[in-house]
């Protein structure tokens, strides 16, 4: 999902209303959002008060599938007058994700500083380890273990009023 | 040199190094001793390839197809019985059998001392390769599994400090990274220890609290029945463990019990990790809810409580706990209480409150805003002291107490507590006087208690009539419900009386504010009053209550 660079790169202050920024992913794509939804980072608020010659960023830890979606929720986040309610229902739909993507939103939330996302990601996560047997979480996340049989009793041994 | 390589690659298995050289000291590694048949091995094979592979390598190789040679069935402990060929019929047949080919070694070894050394080396050999096996079956499933879960160790923490203990303790047991990432102190912020059978002992608890150190800051603990209820409701969460919960029945692990000493139940010192370390733990703790533990005693609670100087939330139900050494305590050592829930386990027979009590707690918690005292005997002029005094309170529960009649109400309206008041909880009182419902009311109704929310009057027996508590009454036309509903819309008032002559069916005096914004929820106004109403319903509000009191 790239669009064109943003062909108003005012270099120099005062902020009008709509000012984009530019991020490019690793692969080269490229993703306008609205400086405002881009301070919801702290690292691209960083980024935005030592560059504020240029307003392309470039991303590099982060594809543009993941960075699209990224964009997608820090302009959502940034929106005015969106209610609780709504804005918890559109979250809930953000991450109704495979975990394989949703560790790649807590990743890329965690390069970028945006605490509300890694809340939710991680909250997520939490939530599909909630109330499984250690079977449960090996099969939903495709974990294998080589414990000795040993050490995987011990482990049980510790915790073992949770098992009962 | 030659002769003996010539021997050894033509012999149909190696013959013993014994007589070449003095017994070997204990040599680390047996294919040393292989060294002339590595040679062999090497110059025997057709293609000497260029592969990276040393003389040892190849010999390893070979010697590791030696497993498929293995029955299928568990050889190792059946070595014994597999020498004895006949036993298994899938072995007979084979001439490359390991244990075969082992008893022929150790057959042509004439002396004990050799057999022995023999044995030895096979099982250094033996644990060698099943340790360097095991090593890399763990980093390949490290590997796999860094693939498969694709967080760090900094960001699985931060997705463990969201489980409950229980779920933690679930992950920690599916592979290592889990175990090593749940042992962070971040995941011990809340410890959540409560469950619905006594199945949690001391040594858990220290260990969690160990863990935790200085992240500490909730810590629940003890025996919950059934689903865990909100504190707001009117249902006791009072639990005794009667004798017929059998203690056998803990599926509890043996080991963990060092010679029956340790207690498979939590014992009266079970807080004790909140003092040690210099109280590293209790000195940052802010809430601490404890149920039904039996064993705990006004002495060590006490003593628990002396270190928790940072505590705002306290809730104690079902302890042998003297409620005047509690709110002592709890006045010398925690001044930044804000919440109080103390439920009796004895109801209506701890009468041990005395007014300096509640003049030294009102002086020393200056910040409580939710008081509840359940099920114990407390009198009007105390209770008034405790009410009037916290200046912040916005929140009482004194439901099942015995004595108080209702006379601590009177003229509270219009003072700073009656200001602030918000929730009034006076369920199931047998001594509470309909006349002082009725003043109480009445002052509502003129405008006093502006805060006011909720008020709750039900009881089971009704209320106590003017002159004798031991008349009831069940319906009233002094009370003004009617008023007070049409009056002041934005109060919830319940009031749940059994109907005349004792049927199971009750009639319900209630009303729902017309808007209710507070709980996020709006209830369309009901006409009020006289409806009846079901049960659960009116349980069902006070748990979003006190999400709204308590945040």
């Amino acid at each position: 999902m790239s669009s064109p660079p943003s062909a108003s790169a005012s270099s120099s202050p005062p902020p009008c209303p709509k000012k984009m920024i530019t991020l490019r992913s690793s692969d080269g794509a490229t993703f306008e959002i609205e400086e405002t939804a881009a301070l919801q980072s702290k690292t691209l608020e960083n980024m935005i008060h030592e560059n504020c010659a240029s307003t392309l960023i470039p991303v590099p830890n982060i594809t543009g599938e993941v960075l699209a979606r990224v964009v997608e929720f820090c302009s959502k986040h940034a929106e005015a007058g969106v209610d609780d309610e709504s804005l918890g229902a559109w979250d809930e739909e953000f991450v109704a994700v495979d975990h394989t993507t949703l560790f790649d939103y807590i990743r890329a939330a965690n390069f970028l500083e945006i605490p509300t996302l890694l809340d939710l990601g991680c909250q997520t996560v939490a939530d599909m380890i909630k109330g499984k047997t250690p079977d449960e979480i090996k099969k939903t996340f495709k974990i294998t273990t080589a414990c000795t049989p040993e050490e995987e009793e011990e482990v049980r041994g510790e915790n073992q009023w949770a098992f009962e | 040199m030659d002769a003996l390589l010539f021997r050894t690659a033509t012999a149909p298995s190696p013959p013993p190094m014994a007589n070449k050289r003095p017994c070997p000291s204990s040599s680390p590694s047996p294919a040393a001793a292989l060294a002339a048949a590595v040679a062999a091995a090497a110059s025997s094979s057709s293609s000497s390839s260029s592969s990276a592979f040393g003389q040892i390598d190849h010999l390893f190789d070979a010697f590791l197809s030696l497993a498929d040679s293995f029955p299928s069935s568990s050889s190792s402990s059946s070595s014994s019985s597999l020498s004895s060929s006949s036993s298994s019929s899938s072995s007979s047949s084979r001439s490359h059998s390991i244990d075969l080919s082992f008893d022929r070694l150790l057959d042509a070894r004439t002396s004990d001392r050799d057999q022995a050394l023999l044995i030895d080396r096979a099982l250094r050999l033996g644990s060698a390769i099943t340790e360097a096996a095991r090593r890399s079956a763990r980093k390949r499933a490290a590997k796999h599994n860094s693939v498969a879960w694709a967080l760090p160790p900094d960001l699985t923490t931060k997705v463990f400090s969201m489980l409950d203990s229980q779920s933690l303790c679930y992950a920690a047991a599916t592979c290592s990274l889990f175990n090593k990432c749940a042992m962070d102190p971040l995941c011990y912020t809340n410890i959540d220890l409560t469950t619905v059978v006594p199945k949690v002992n001391n040594a858990v608890v220290s260990t969690m609290i160990q863990r935790a150190g200085r992240a500490l800051q909730s810590l629940k603990l003890g025996i919950v029945p059934g689903p865990t209820m909100s504190p707001g409701s009117s249902q006791p969460l009072v639990y005794t463990i009667r004798s017929s919960v059998d203690v056998s029945n803990f599926s509890w692990n043996d080991k963990k019990t060092r010679q029956g000493k340790e207690s498979p139940i939590l014992t009266r010192t079970c807080l004790s990790p909140l003092s040690a370390d210099g109280s590293a733990a209790g000195i940052l703790l802010r809430r601490l809810h404890l149920y039904n533990i039996e064993r705990m005693d006004s002495a060590s609670l006490c003593t628990a409580l002396s270190v928790c100087c940072s505590l705002v939330d306290l809730e104690i139900v079902g302890l042998h706990v003297e409620l005047r050494q509690l709110l002592t305590s709890v006045g010398l050592n925690c001044p930044l209480i804000e919440r109080l829930f103390f439920e009796s386990s004895k109801t209506g027979r701890d009468d041990s409150l005395k007014s300096p009590t509640c003049v030294e707690l009102v002086n020393r918690c200056p910040h409580m805003t939710s008081l509840s005292l359940r099920g114990f005997k407390l009198h009007d002029c105390k209770v008034r002291t405790l009410v009037k005094g916290f200046r912040k309170l916005r929140y009482v529960d004194f439901s099942t107490s015995y004595s108080i009649t209702g006379n601590f109400l009177r003229n509270l309206g219009s003072t700073s507590t009656g200001t602030l008041l918000e929730v009034l909880i006076l369920r199931d009182c047998m001594h509470l006087k309909e006349m002082e419902v009725a003043r109480f009311l009445t002052a509502v109704l003129a405008g006093d208690f502006k805060c006011l929310r909720h008020v709750d009057i039900s009881n089971k027996e009704g209320l106590a009539s003017e002159g004798d508590w031991y008349n009831r009454s069940y319906t009233s036309s002094v009370i003004p419900f009617k008023e007070v509903v049409e009056g002041r819309p934005d109060i919830c008032l319940l009031a749940d009386f059994p109907s005349e002559g004792g049927s199971s069916a009750t009639s319900s005096l209630s009303s729902y504010p017309s808007r209710w914004c507070h709980f996020g929820q709006v209830l369309t106004a009901d006409g009020c009053d006289m409806k009846e109403r079901p049960n659960p319903r009116l349980v069902c509000l006070l748990p979003e209550l006190w999400k709204f009191v308590y945040g």
